[in-house]
């Protein structure tokens, strides 16, 4: 069988454009060596200053154009209703420290901007979550709202005394799947009952609350839809509730779209016919299990993603072994200063086929290349991660 | 003069990569279903690649970190990085074991050998599975077992059938042979029916044998021994490669004529595809090429065009589980794109997570609790599929994840292949 | 300005400069060390680990090898804790000069270093990695020491009678009246305070730095700085020391250390003690070197690069070449203790220069009784029967294995030694702080928190050292976050946060720089995610300050 497209790649720019191309009738397969790294992400998804980056003459938003970014942020609230923002007017978020930071879509309640009007702040603390640093948070809060009063509160959940009493921390993904339970949310509910007791409305008082993410659990969205005051969620270290509740959204989005998921594996080596590919052979457990399609997506997540594997002797593309951009200068003194290395990529022509990164001749026909692989941005100085791996995985799933 | 360096053996070489692969991401621990409901398992970061830079250190951890690993695979399955967590893992407690610093009590050593060894119940089970099933159907039966051995006496344990058995029509491999011309090996196959199949579940392996005779092979079902993989999961290394060696002679014959093999149970497609390879005995160097599991191979049929397709609408809603082993095979839901092919068929995929049977973890009675709570998400999520009528029973390749998912959630579940002999009218035939 | 008044005023904090201090301490003499950083931060800590059996200077070198030898039986009966006696091997390749293996093992006769011959077959199955076209292999005592704990173990003894140090001091000038010297005085970087010491007898340990010290005091002394760059690879490549049997070159030494393997060396001259930044050019001689030893090197992850200065006494010097490549392997490594009085006339000061750390306490042993002639003590040295520290009770490895069973219990041990008492009682009372802060290396919330609070932390770089957090497989990036609540708590040591927290991931990313590819490069984008992506952290936050 011949499917119409193979994504190779799980990440936000290949779910993505398989959720895009199983919308237009077609028959896709999506094949990843792993979970992609949307689990370690915040959940929040940064576009970064467009026309600053647009003026940038390879920036992948050059390329693209304003309007199919544009398109790629109304095009993923639509697919994530919870999913919040409005172009151009970033919102400010709490990291796991408690600092505020910038994000252009955001999860419902992740939105830091109640806390701007408040006098009280209850910042929660749920007993042993495992890389939340309550004292810290606090301090940060305090500094960066000065006319509110920030107040602890410890929180204790009955269903993780086992985990208490032998020291282990909870994980975020575990409160989170906790509170995401009928139980969970009624525990939650009883807790905001309790705490509303204590605080005096008139104070326009807060409540943050670490290691959840209500906007991915209905249950727990209504129960919080109850609260006398608002709440507001804060970002994970890694893993993080919300990054995951995205990453499960878009494959049953896929998967209910009757795309096929094929996590686990990777592709081994491909089949090029006269600059198409053919297929793509998957390292299966034993053999190799081949799949054939008419034009396939690379999304498989740069340097991190080891869609980009760097030698002492060489930078190679994993898949199909395309010609990269490499910088000549390869990495910079300060270490969250610019590095170069993180701008190699796949240069690519409107369509996102691969190019040749200096004599610009197009080398494959049915490939389209998307987010990570990218070459010429950098999603951690320039803050468009979202942006670009939305934008660009939308276009492929069109092209697809 | 030396204390270490005598002590721990140097790394090999194919174990360095997989190690040095590791970024610490913790995605594998994110999505071990056992370290998000048990906190005294450290998880499959920390007791795999973690752990090993320490034991190549010389540095021992205490043997019961290891031992709620249920080998469901799902951290090799997550890792970005193809990284061998779990393999990691299980080499760990086989080491531990030789070491002989087990420190667990000798109660459980019984109960791990007898689940370890479920074809030597099987086999005393189906001499008489009537009375077998009776007996162990008793409370206090149960009871007792839990109080001597631990085995859970709320668990789900399957119940016996009358053993399957294949009589191959052809006349045996060696006459054929021994005629005029050598047969089509395209034509004949070999079942691997594994133990389920063989003590507790002998309707479904007819079942299988029919799609595939229906479809025009001669299946070849030699006395095989257990796959293997609940010795290895329970620690019996040695064993388990035993019982690779014992089949894969009786595999041997075939494998040289090309005549592919077919696992109808995940984890035996699994142990014969991935840890058979890697056995020294003759055939390991062919049998994971030419071992596919069972929907895998109809789909390569489907492929060729050589898969009849004269099916009948069966008008159903199904929802399907894709077993742990399944996924660490690495070839997608091939069961799912057969069942697509069949008319008035409709499938959606759970995707909720293991089951938390994970073969015999779920059987102990200190794990039974922690199988459930695992289970749970995907229990939760056919109760209410059910209750909202998107689909009406629960369809998976594996038969504990049937018996477990049956067990959680009170929903009918099968093998997938009942809907293709419906659909090609082989049900209830003989 | 805070005054000292001892008899002894040791300069510099390495493996001599603690030697000394305990030495003269177990004498009951009064001694105050001063470090212009943290103890052991230079050259003793940026060698390759390996604690010599001598056969390494067995043709060259014979009285080196003796001395080696005979330190090396000693380190291992005093500082167990500090040593793993791996064994080494000396390893011939086809290509290696056959008549010099008979002189090697003369040599090795000579300075009473057992060797074994270990057949090839055996060796190959005993170290896999090992290159398979082998033809001869030889066992020696060599071991792996750990430095940084042999010198806070040292530091550790010297207090408990008696001996202080001050870290965080620079000396400025070692001061004189007349022809005596009198004492030195510095500034405290910590604060910016002056200090200033009264004191019978300078003793200058200050290894690189030697010349800059006794110049001060107006005196000139020679040391030659040769850079040795060294790689760490992710895990235990050989469980044993492996040297190439030849005559010494660059690349032709593996240690396993603790969880990780360090390779190298490099030699090369530099102007200053403070050139020790590795190239990727080095990194790369050093893995194609390396490779004749464990073939596909260039594959094994390095997790980082790192230099240190060996301070080689210039006059003694074979071959006074001005610069170059190998130049400095050629000086002699043999330590010189020169006392100004005789060549100078100054009085009351001494220079110990030169050495190796296999010989510290050898080295210190000869400074000490300089020191007690000049005073007149006639306590003898005690260094080579006293153990540094007591050993730890079989009762007590009992009581953390249970109290931590997954978390590589032993090695806290070994870090401690009885100072995870503490630690223990901490898990105790709150098992939370048995959790794991730093994953890759194992080490407890409460292991960090103690070594925070600990009054020698003044960085987290000094934490580091003590705990081996963000050394291992992340370099960090995990740990130093999770370090973060405990230095919040101890506020007025590291505020700023993100100052602390920025000056530590530069300080990793100096060693991950030069070999940033492979696995290592991925963990480096996953680290940027991390502080850059999630945490929102900029560079400039390191200047500004701000909580984090």
């Amino acid at each position: 069988m011949m499917w119409d497209g193979i994504i190779i790649g799980g990440g936000l720019a290949g779910l993505v454009a398989g959720i895009r191309a199983q919308e237009r009738g077609k028959q896709v397969l999506l094949i990843s060596e792993g979970a992609g790294s949307l689990t370690f992400a915040a959940g929040v998804l940064d576009f970064g200053r467009m026309e600053e980056l647009q003026a940038q003459e390879n920036h992948p938003y050059a390329l693209l154009g304003e309007q199919a970014v544009r398109d790629a942020f109304r095009y993923l609230i639509g697919l994530c209703p919870v999913y919040h923002g409005e172009w151009g007017r970033p919102q400010a978020v709490l990291t796991p420290l408690g600092m505020l930071r910038q994000a252009d879509l955001v999860p419902f309640r992740l939105d830091a901007s109640p806390l701007a009007g408040a006098r009280e702040i209850i910042l929660m603390a749920p007993e042993g979550l495992k890389d939340f640093f309550p004292e810290v948070v606090k301090t940060n809060l305090q500094k960066q709202f000065p006319g509110a009063a920030v107040r602890l509160q410890r929180l204790r959940v009955e269903e993780f005394t086992n985990w208490h009493r032998v020291g282990k921390p909870v994980p975020a993904t575990v409160y989170a799947k906790f509170w995401c339970t009928r139980q969970g949310a009624l525990t939650l509910q009883n807790l905001l009952q309790e705490t509303a007791l204590e605080v005096r409305s008139g104070l326009n008082p807060v409540m943050v609350i670490p290691g959840l993410s209500s906007a991915f659990c209905p249950g727990l969205a209504q129960t919080l839809d109850k609260a006398p005051w608002p709440v507001v969620e804060v970002t994970s270290f890694p893993p993080s509730p919300a990054g995951q509740g995205l990453y499960e959204t878009l494959k049953e989005e896929f998967r209910a779209l009757g795309g096929e998921l094929l996590i686990g594996s990777g592709v081994g080596r491909v089949e090029i016919e006269s600059q198409a590919v053919r297929r793509v052979i998957v390292k299966s457990r034993g053999k190799e299990t081949a799949f054939a399609a008419r034009a396939f997506v690379l999304a498989t997540g740069g340097l991190f993603g080891r869609g980009i594997t760097v030698s002492p002797t060489e930078v190679r593309e994993a898949v199909f072994g395309l010609p990269l951009y490499v910088p000549a200068e390869w990495s910079g003194s300060a270490f969250l200063g610019e590095q170069p290395y993180a701008r190699t990529g796949i240069a690519v022509d409107d369509r996102l086929r691969p190019r040749h990164p200096i004599s610009r001749e197009l080398l494959l026909t049915n490939v389209h290349v998307a987010g990570r692989m990218l070459a010429h941005w950098d999603p951690w100085l320039e803050r468009c991660g979202g942006g670009v791996s939305l934008a660009s995985g939308f276009l492929a799933g069109e092209l697809l | 003069m030396e204390d270490q360096g005598k002590r721990v053996k140097g790394l090999d070489p194919a174990r360095a990569e997989n190690l040095d692969a590791c970024i610490k991401c913790g995605a594998c621990t994110a999505q071990c279903p056992v370290t998000a409901v048990y906190p005294l398992f450290p998880g499959p970061k920390s007791m795999g690649p973690d752990a090993e830079r320490l034991r190549l250190a010389g540095v021992a951890l205490t043997p019961d970190c290891l031992s709620y690993c249920t080998n469901c695979k799902t951290c090799e399955v997550t890792c970005p990085s193809g990284v061998r967590v779990t393999e990691m893992l299980l080499r760990a407690r086989e080491q531990e074991k030789e070491a002989k610093t087990r420190l667990t009590g000798r109660r459980r050593n019984v109960r791990d050998y007898i689940l370890g060894r479920a074809e030597h119940l099987g086999r005393l089970g189906t001499v008489w599975p009537a009375l077998t099933n009776a007996v162990l159907r008793r409370k206090t039966t149960r009871r007792l077992l839990e109080k001597s051995i631990g085995l859970s006496a709320r668990a789900p344990l399957p119940l016996y059938s009358q053993k399957f058995r294949h009589r191959d029509k052809s006349s045996p491999l060696r006459e054929l042979l021994r005629g005029d011309g050598i047969p089509d090996p395209a034509a004949r196959i070999v079942y691997f029916p594994g133990c389920f199949i063989t003590y507790n579940d002998a309707a479904t392996g007819q079942a299988v044998v029919k799609v595939l005779e229906h479809n025009g092979f001669e299946v070849i079902v030699p006395e095989f021994h257990c796959c293997g993989v609940p010795l290895t999961t329970n620690g019996h290394f040695r064993e388990a490669v035993a019982n690779a060696v014992h089949n894969l002679a009786l595999l041997q014959p075939y494998l040289e004529e090309g005549i592919p093999v077919i696992a109808s149970c995940t984890s035996c497609g699994l142990a014969l595809k991935d840890d058979y390879p890697r056995v020294a005995a003759p055939g390991a160097e062919r049998v994971g090429a030419q071992t596919y599991d069972f929907f895998e191979f109809l789909w390569e049929l489907h492929n060729r065009g050589d898969l009849r397709e004269d099916f009948q609408a069966v008008p159903v809603s199904l929802a399907y589980h894709a077993p742990c082993h399944l996924k660490a095979q690495g070839i997608g839901t091939p069961a799912v794109r057969i069942l697509r092919l069949i008319p008035g068929v409709k499938v959606l995929e759970l995707d909720a997570g293991c089951c938390g049977l994970s073969g015999s973890f779920g059987f102990k009675e200190e794990k039974y609790n922690l199988a459930q709570q695992i289970g749970s998400s995907l229990f939760s999520r056919v109760q209410t599929g059910m209750e909202e009528k998107k689909f009406q029973g629960v369809v998976t390749e594996c038969g504990g994840c049937q018996i477990q998912i049956a067990h959680g959630s009170g929903a009918e579940t099968v093998n997938p292949v009942w809907l293709l002999a419906e659909a090609y009218g082989l049900k209830g035939k003989s | 300005m805070s005054r000292y008044s001892v008899q002894v005023a040791i300069i510099g904090g390495g493996a001599t400069g603690v030697g000394i201090l305990r030495d003269l301490s177990l004498r009951g003499i009064s001694a105050l060390l001063i470090e212009q950083g943290d103890l052991a931060h230079g050259t003793s800590s940026r060698f390759h680990g390996l604690l010599h059996s001598g056969a390494r200077y067995a043709v060259k070198d014979p009285v080196s090898a003796l001395e080696c030898a005979q330190e090396n039986a000693i380190l291992k009966r005093i500082a167990p804790n500090c040593i793993v006696s791996s064994g080494g091997w000396f390893v011939q390749r086809p290509e290696d000069d056959p008549g010099y293996v008979e002189a090697w093992l003369q040599g090795c006769r000579a300075a009473h270093i057992p060797v074994l011959e270990v057949p090839v077959s055996q060796a190959r199955r005993q170290e896999p990695l090992l290159a398979k076209d082998i033809l001869r292999v030889f066992e020696v005592p060599d071991a792996a020491v750990d430095g940084f704990k042999l010198v806070w173990d040292n530091a550790r003894s010297a207090r408990c009678h008696g001996g202080r140090y001050l870290t965080y001091h620079r000396v400025d000038e070692v001061r004189r009246d007349g022809n005596q010297v009198v004492g030195v005085r510095g500034k405290n970087l910590l604060t910016g305070e002056d200090f200033a010491v009264e004191s019978s007898l300078v003793v200058n340990a200050a290894g690189a730095w030697a010349d800059r010290i006794a110049a001060s005091a107006g005196v000139s002394l020679e040391v030659v700085c040769d850079k040795g760059t060294l790689l760490a690879f992710n895990h235990r490549l050989f469980q044993r020391v492996i040297n190439r049997l030849r005559s010494s070159g660059d690349g032709d030494i593996f240690v396993p250390h603790e969880t990780i393997t360090i390779f190298g060396t490099t030699s090369q001259r530099v102007e200053d003690p403070l050139d020790n930044q590795p190239t990727e050019l080095e990194v790369k001689q050093l893995l194609s070197l390396g490779s004749a030893l464990l073939p596909g090197l260039t594959e094994q992850r390095v997790i980082r690069v790192f230099a240190g200065v060996r301070p080689l006494h210039g006059e003694d010097s074979e071959l006074n070449e001005p610069s170059g490549q190998a130049a400095g392997r050629e000086v002699s490594r043999t330590f010189a203790l020169i006392d100004h009085e005789a060549v100078e006339g100054i009085r009351g000061f001494l220079s110990v220069v030169g050495g190796k750390f296999t010989t510290y306490r050898l080295m210190a042993e000869k400074a000490s009784d300089w020191a007690a002639a000049k005073l007149g003590s006639t306590s003898p040295c005690r260094t080579a029967q006293e153990p540094l520290l007591p050993d730890v009770p079989e009762s007590l490895y009992r009581e953390a294995q249970a109290l931590l069973p997954c978390a590589a219990a032993e090695k806290m041990l070994e870090r401690l030694g009885e100072e995870a008492l503490p630690v223990l009682e901490a898990v105790r009372q709150d098992p939370g702080k048995g959790q794991l802060l730093c994953e890759c290396e194992m080490v407890t919330v409460a292991e960090v928190e103690k070594a925070v609070a600990d009054e020698d932390a003044h960085h987290l770089a000094d934490v580091r050292r003590k705990t081996r957090l963000g050394m291992g497989t992340c370099q960090g990036a995990f740990c130093a976050y999770r370090a973060l609540p405990l230095m919040w708590r101890e506020g007025n040591k590291y505020d700023p946060l993100g100052v602390e927290l920025i000056r530590f991931l530069n300080q990793r990313w100096k060693g991950i720089r030069p070999a940033l590819w492979g696995e290592q490069l991925r963990e480096t984008e996953f680290t940027r995610a991390i502080y850059a992506g999630l945490l929102a952290l900029k560079e400039s936050d390191g200047d500004s300050g701000g909580t984090a």
